[in-house]
């Protein structure tokens, strides 16, 4: 298996094993909601966001954490969804699995997978949070579920019910949109946040043979070929790997072939 | 929706089939819900274990302090300090008329030396200078090794009250090996004269040591009234087991506990005493005195004694017949508690 | 088709704030310990951001965190859990201050003093209890860190005083009766407004 394709499976087990292990040796506290390893704390925008405004306060401690955060995103684009993420693909296979093909009409899916709809999904979800005085979406995170459940399970040999709400929030989406580029408002965050990020994947316009292989094995639904929406690219070198005639290349921001 | 050729071929890279989600999430609620009815994913809780076991397992390589016969007394030493006597002056003297250490510990034993170190706070505990003090003496009788352990009281944490009190660092500078009982593999001891229990689990660690050197605190004991020599050896059992002699009754499960491991020489820590409330909140008096016996039951009835003299009671030897425990472990034999019948030496170094 | 549009996305958003509006109230919360020097149960559940370093930090492993059991809003939130250890704040590893305090980003748990430490009483039920049914066991009034939060009948059966006792949930975790004569509950407890 290619090496990148190595470092993308092991990064997010490596993460939670050290979410779970940190602590007994003192290097690394918290999970991927708030993080710490020796003195450098992270901290998830969307949870920053949702906690400050249900609690109708800036919450002090978590600004320094968050502008790490949106710093290397702006710089590295979404490339948290593509390396360290542990749900995504689990979400976009119960999702993708929830309902048949058969039912999926052109005018249901194309509403779903507009930008707009993540947009007000995003939205919403902040709003929720602010009209209800909690942080919504980081109860049904599966990125949450994912930590939580390692950490009760690393500290008390237990997990919980709440597993159970990655593949029902997964199954909302009715199949309609993968997760990853159309529904988490996580990702959506960090979109919003990588419109000017430096590397992006680029075509070389002698070399591209025009099969659009790399549009279709991206998971983020990068149209690479046509208008290109950049800020959705997770970095994780996917089309550039399986471009059939090498014309992919990683560079700073040019046009790319145009059909 | 319209695929191409590729785009299918793509599509069922990344998708999976309805059936196999489904396979999937019904295996995930099955191998859930097994494991819960196997307690594989339950949070581990501590089960207190009532009912008995028939193992009978008898100490071996014990070098038992035998129960001297009836012409001759036994003996508890009190060494009094004056000002400026150390705690290690104050054991020394006490091992020098007990006839010296080298005569009491056998060479080349494995020794056990258990202290009250069963709480956080300093006045609740040993002396840690007496433990290493202690240490320091048994050195001499060239044992195999020497082991100072502890299981600290239900909730408090052995290693931090090992720490906080100073007892692993004193303990470990005069030379011993320091060691949380309650980490220990647990064994099943038969009590064949047991007056609640017909077995006990003990540390694995107690079990099968040679000697053991009993330093308990004398403090004064909400629900057994004193807590010194008899009671301290309940630091050797896991906490269930501890629940346990609640649960049956604690007086005689002290008595049974000390019938079958029992201490081969008995040194208090009365150099503090905590009286009036125990066995914390107590109010401490400076005694600057160390008891000392080759009879648990002897020690703990003078040092009972003098600790009700030190509250000013009318009739301390009185109150000392009423402690249920002592007398229960005098009937099972294990010592003599009529104090009458107890030659006491009292000097007073200075 | 500009307003089909917007009325869709408005019913997405609509949608999504209701079933955040209906899901805590199908899934209710219960009264749960919560750890020393608490926010309000409102703020709390505003701030706390789930991150469980609260649950990681604790020295006994007292904190754990709420599952969907105790209330849909509460999920991830920390919890004291007596049956898992008790509450080092008032003797023991956090006695100079509180480690979940100390760690929790969002100040959803801060340090208090003394006079402001009570995360609850401890409540007993006699019923269980070896004492009252005429056993000998005094261990929780051995094991209470708090003059005066325990006081003995007859210098044999224990009754607790709620207006002394902190919760920390000592006797509950030592109590060796089965089932346990003792639980914690958040009776009295004092929480922080937050600032």
């Amino acid at each position: 298996m290619q090496l990148v394709r190595v470092v993308r499976l092991l990064l997010p087990i490596s993460v939670l094993v050290i979410i779970a292990l940190g602590p007994i040796f003192q290097l690394a506290y918290g999970s991927i909601c708030t993080i710490s390893i020796g003195s450098i704390t992270l901290t998830c925008p969307l949870g920053f966001m949702q906690t400050s405004l249900a609690s109708r306060n800036i919450i002090l401690g978590l600004l320094a954490p968050v502008a790490i955060t949106l710093a290397a995103t702006i710089l590295l684009g979404r490339v948290f969804c593509g390396w360290i993420c542990p749900a995504g693909d689990a979400m976009q296979r119960f999702g993708d699995a929830s309902l048949p093909p058969k039912l999926l009409s052109l005018r249901l899916t194309s509403f779903a997978q507009q930008n707009s709809t993540r947009i007000v999904l995003l939205g919403s979800v902040l709003a929720a949070s602010a009209i209800l005085r909690y942080p919504v979406f980081c109860v049904v995170c599966p990125i949450g579920i994912i930590c939580r459940n390692v950490i009760s399970l690393s500290q008390y040999g237990s997990v919980g019910l709440d597993l159970l709400l990655i593949p029902m929030v997964a199954a909302l989406e009715l199949g309609l949109a993968p997760w990853c580029a159309h529904i988490c408002p996580l990702g959506t965050t960090f979109s919003i946040f990588s419109r000017k990020s430096p590397i992006v994947p680029v075509i070389d316009k002698a070399k591209c043979a025009a099969c659009s292989i790399c549009t279709k094995v991206c998971n983020m639904k990068v149209s690479l070929l046509q208008s290109p929406n950049l800020e959705d690219c997770s970095k994780c070198l996917e089309c550039s790997l399986r471009c059939p005639t090498r014309a992919i290349r990683w560079r700073k921001r040019a046009e790319p072939y145009a059909s | 929706m319209e695929r191409s050729e590729t785009e299918e071929k793509v599509a069922s890279r990344i998708s999976v089939s309805r059936r196999t989600f489904l396979k999937l999430l019904a295996a995930g609620a099955v191998g859930f819900l097994g494991a819960k009815s196997l307690d594989l994913l339950s949070p581990r809780v501590t089960e207190i274990q009532t009912g008995t076991t028939t193992a009978t397992v008898t100490k071996t390589a014990t070098v038992t302090a035998t129960i001297p016969p009836a012409s001759k007394a036994p003996g508890v030493i009190l060494v009094r300090g004056g000002p400026g006597v150390s705690s290690q002056a104050l054991v020394e003297k006490a091992l020098e008329l007990l006839g010296g250490i080298e005569k009491l510990a056998p060479p080349g034993a494995g020794v056990l030396v258990k202290p009250n170190v069963g709480f956080y706070d300093k006045d609740a505990v040993t002396d840690p200078q007496i433990t290493a003090a202690i240490v320091r003496a048994l050195r001499r009788a060239k044992p195999a090794r020497i082991v100072v352990g502890e299981s600290s009281v239900r909730g408090n944490d052995t290693e931090h009250a090992l720490r906080v009190t100073g007892t692993r660092s004193l303990a470990e500078e005069a030379g011993a090996e320091v060691k949380d009982l309650g980490k220990d593999p647990t064994v099943t001891v038969g009590v064949p004269k047991g007056g609640a229990i017909s077995s006990v689990n003990v540390s694995k660690t107690v079990r099968d040591i040679s000697y053991i050197v009993n330093v308990p605190k004398l403090k004064r004991h909400s629900a057994t009234v004193t807590t010194i020599s008899l009671k301290n050896m309940m630091g050797t059992l896991p906490d269930s087991e501890k629940g346990r002699f609640h649960q049956v009754n604690l007086s005689q499960c002290i008595a049974d506990l000390n019938s079958v491991i029992r201490p081969n020489l008995v040194i208090i820590d009365a150099t503090k005493a905590m009286t009036k409330r125990g066995p914390t909140g107590g109010t401490m008096v400076d005694l600057n005195l160390v008891i000392a016996s080759l009879d648990p039951v002897a020690a703990d009835a003078v040092a009972a004694e003098e600790l009700f003299k030190a509250e000013g009671a009318s009739d301390p030897r009185g109150a000392v017949s009423r402690i249920e425990h002592i007398q229960r472990a005098a009937e099972l034999g294990i010592g003599v508690a009529e104090r009458s019948k107890i030659e006491v030496l009292d000097v007073t170094l200075s | 088709m500009k307003r089909r549009e917007f009325l869709k996305l408005f019913g997405v958003g609509a949608a999504v704030i209701s079933l955040f509006y209906v899901l805590p109230r199908i899934i209710r919360g219960k009264e749960l310990v919560r750890p020393p020097g608490a926010l309000v149960e409102d703020a709390l559940n505003a701030v706390c951001i789930r991150c469980a370093r609260c649950a990681q930090v604790c020295p006994t492993g007292a904190i754990v965190l709420a599952s969907l059991s105790d209330g849909f809003r509460e999920v991830g939130t920390p919890k004291i859990d007596a049956l898992r250890g008790p509450c080092e704040r008032v003797q023991g590893r956090c006695e100079q201050q509180a480690k979940c305090a100390q760690i929790c980003p969002t100040g959803a748990i801060r340090q208090v003093d003394r006079p402001n430490l009570k995360m609850g009483s401890a409540v007993l039920n006699a019923d269980r209890c070896i004492a009252w049914r005429g056993g000998s066991c005094l261990v929780c009034y051995e094991v209470c860190p708090v003059q005066g939060a325990i006081s003995l009948i007859d210098e044999a059966r224990p009754i607790f005083n709620a207006d002394v006792c902190v919760g920390c949930g000592r006797c509950v975790f030592a109590c060796p009766a089965q089932p346990k004569a003792l639980t914690l509950a958040s009776e009295g407890e004092r929480r922080l407004w937050p600032t």
